[in-house]
């Protein structure tokens, strides 16, 4: 399988908050400055003032650094629009990437709030499942002390709510899914905003009555349980930055016809794991016998 | 506009949902545009569950706009995609655990559900705008998929010929032979009727032989008419001429048999687990809603043959409820004119 070139028209070093981009993007293309005589990219990234130089008719993903720069030409016929900074992003509707820095949503999937109350049900755990984090650690109904710290993600992919004060660890959470009760500090830190992403109390015991409250009340949770994924992979994971980047862009890796590749990543922007059924089904779909 | 309408097919089977496509294809080209239906198979076993929506994935579909209905035509890929939906995969969510879902508590199944409700959010997010069939499967994406939808009713089968006749002597069900559309209850609610009550069946589906023998069993052979699979003109004469029509499916998405009543101008009498169908059925407004047991059912359609006076009432309740219903809105709010 070869990889896409994508063209590098930076000016000068990559700012430091599109390197985790950069670096994710191996998987899916090869991020490669523009040289004299180098073959020629299938895409290019580039700045407003080197846009200029992307060859004609090569998909061109611009990075942003202001919103004057997001008004330029260039940012008008740009296919994707990369930057730092989520307002910028958000008015860049549906061609918007954020430059993430980190990689919270990886390896861990979202599990809806119904599928909760069926793991608790085929696991025999309480049918109401609060997970909260207090100054003593994690609390989980029916334990007289703080649940082991191993077990706090599967309690976070499990739980019907989770009240978490801890920056990364409600990261954590939404990245499972879970729908989430949390302080303002931490909803801030992570972009959440309140009965959108989060529920938002300021205090312990206000923050226990929401999360009870959440638990109980289905539409929300999921509204929440949703919402609050997709901030995590819009904001705070690289790797799916990338692969919305790869998308914009419409990068395939080269395989003859094409078909696993173009699959592989309708898979992966799916969410699917790689050792999800339907992988192997594909696979096992395309190995036709005359190659074998 | 050249308006592609996507939709699944279960190959040998057809009910509301292909109707319901077909239907929508012809009201698109009246409203002068191009329209073609566009059908690939599915299976609804889980372990097959996701090749029908990778295989939508792939499919190249050139138009300017696609209207995407069930699942799992919603995962077709178009920059201007329009889904209404008339259900997801229902034996993975609200239909878990009825005796045709193939979803129990194994880690699989588990796994495969979950997987579901993500490739179900990511494909339906994806749509430029998003509609449901009715409050019930709205409400249904809402709670199992934090997802807002809009629902946009539309006439159902033979609004354009169907009419109120003389009140006759029988209560009438058209539908599908199956388990989620108890027809069951149609038969054993009569056993608590007056004598003089009759019920009409029409439709066909792998239930027929235990019908049959219910029908048999509980001495109603006289009173019970099976007519299996009935002509439209046949269809429409039967609605005219009954005394109420009996439609108590569990959870339906949308009931055409409900709006067919109506447009007859015939009560409906059904329960209140029925779904889609007390959108329109409302308590001694435009029909009669029981618990559902068949001696309740049964008290009901006695109640409406002992005062014709309520039946017609009702009916035409029933009938100013729908007059409005038409397929041109519902084009025009799809295409987005």
């Amino acid at each position: 399988m070869t990889l896409p070139l994508l063209g590098l028209a930076l000016e000068r070093r990559p700012p430091e908050t599109l390197v985790p981009l950069l670096v994710a993007l191996y998987r899916w293309c090869v991020p490669s400055t523009i040289e004299p005589g180098a073959p020629e990219p299938a895409a290019v990234l580039a700045t407003v003032a080197s846009a200029g130089r992307v060859p004609a008719g090569r998909p061109l993903a611009l990075w942003v650094g202001s919103a004057a720069e997001a008004g330029s030409p260039a940012a008008r016929r740009a296919a994707a629009i990369v930057a730092d900074d989520p307002a910028v992003v958000e008015d860049a509707g549906d061609r918007g990437v954020l430059a993430a820095t980190g990689d919270h949503a990886a390896g861990r999937s979202p599990v809806s709030p119904y599928v909760r109350g069926r793991v608790r049900w085929a696991r025999g755990l309480p049918e109401v499942a609060v997970l909260s984090q207090g100054a003593d650690g994690w609390a989980w109904p029916g334990l007289d002390g703080p649940l082991a710290d191993d077990l706090v993600p599967t309690a976070m992919a499990c739980a019907s709510a989770v009240a978490v004060t801890e920056p990364d660890r409600l990261l954590e959470a939404m990245a499972w899914a879970a729908p989430c009760v949390t302080n303002p500090a931490a909803a801030e830190r992570a972009g959440a905003v309140d009965n959108t992403h989060v529920l938002v109390g300021d205090g312990p015991d206000e923050r226990r009555r929401l999360a009870t409250d959440l638990a109980g009340d289905r539409s929300l949770a999921s509204r929440l349980s949703w919402a609050g994924r997709r901030l995590v992979e819009r904001r705070h994971d690289a790797g799916r930055a990338a692969m919305a980047l790869v998308g914009l862009l419409g990068l395939r890796p080269t395989l003859p016809g094409g078909a696993f590749a173009s699959a592989r990543l309708q898979l992966g922007l799916l969410g699917t794991p790689t050792d999800a059924t339907i992988a192997g089904r594909f696979a096992e779909a395309t190995a036709w016998p005359s190659m074998r | 506009m050249d308006v592609v309408v996507c939709g699944a097919q279960k190959p040998f089977l057809r009910g509301g949902a292909e109707l319901l496509q077909e239907n929508l294809v012809a009201a698109i080209a009246a409203e002068g545009h191009r329209a073609e239906l566009v059908r690939l198979p599915v299976a609804w076993e889980k372990d097959r569950l996701f090749d029908a929506p990778l295989a939508w994935r792939l499919v190249p579909v050139d138009a300017d706009l696609v209207i995407a209905t069930n699942f799992p035509s919603y995962f077709v890929r178009h920059p201007r995609k329009v889904v209404w939906l008339l259900h997801q995969h229902r034996g993975a969510y609200d239909a878990a655990d009825a005796a045709w879902s193939d979803f129990g508590p194994e880690d699989g199944a588990l796994e495969t559900q979950r997987l579901l409700s993500e490739w179900d959010n990511r494909a339906l997010e994806e749509a430029e705008r998003l509609y449901t069939i009715s409050g019930v499967v709205a409400d249904r994406l809402r709670d199992f998929n934090g997802l807002a939808a809009k629902p946009l009713y539309h006439p159902p089968p033979l609004a354009d010929r169907l009419r109120p006749g003389p009140f006759g002597d029988y209560v009438f069900c058209a539908t599908r032979l199956d388990a989620n559309k108890r027809p069951q209850l149609v038969v054993d609610c009569l056993a608590h009727t007056r004598p003089e009550v009759r019920a009409v069946v029409a439709g066909r589906g792998e239930l027929l032989d235990e019908l049959t023998a219910s029908v048999q069993g509980q001495g109603l052979g006289d009173r019970v008419e099976l007519r299996g699979f009935v002509p439209d003109e046949d269809l429409v004469e039967l609605f005219a001429g009954a005394l109420a029509v009996v439609y108590a499916p569990a959870d339906e998405d949308y009931g055409y048999v409900t709006l067919q009543a109506f447009l007859a101008g015939k009560p409906v009498v059904t329960a209140a687990d029925a779904g889609g169908v007390l959108e329109w059925v409302e308590d001694g407004v435009t029909g009669l809603v029981t618990d559902g047991s068949p001696e309740a059912m049964g008290a009901a359609v006695d109640r409406l043959a002992g005062d014709r006076a309520l039946a017609e009432r009702l009916g035409a309740a029933g009938r100013e409820r729908v007059k409005g219903l038409s397929w041109s809105p519902v084009v025009r709010e799809l295409l987005g004119a």
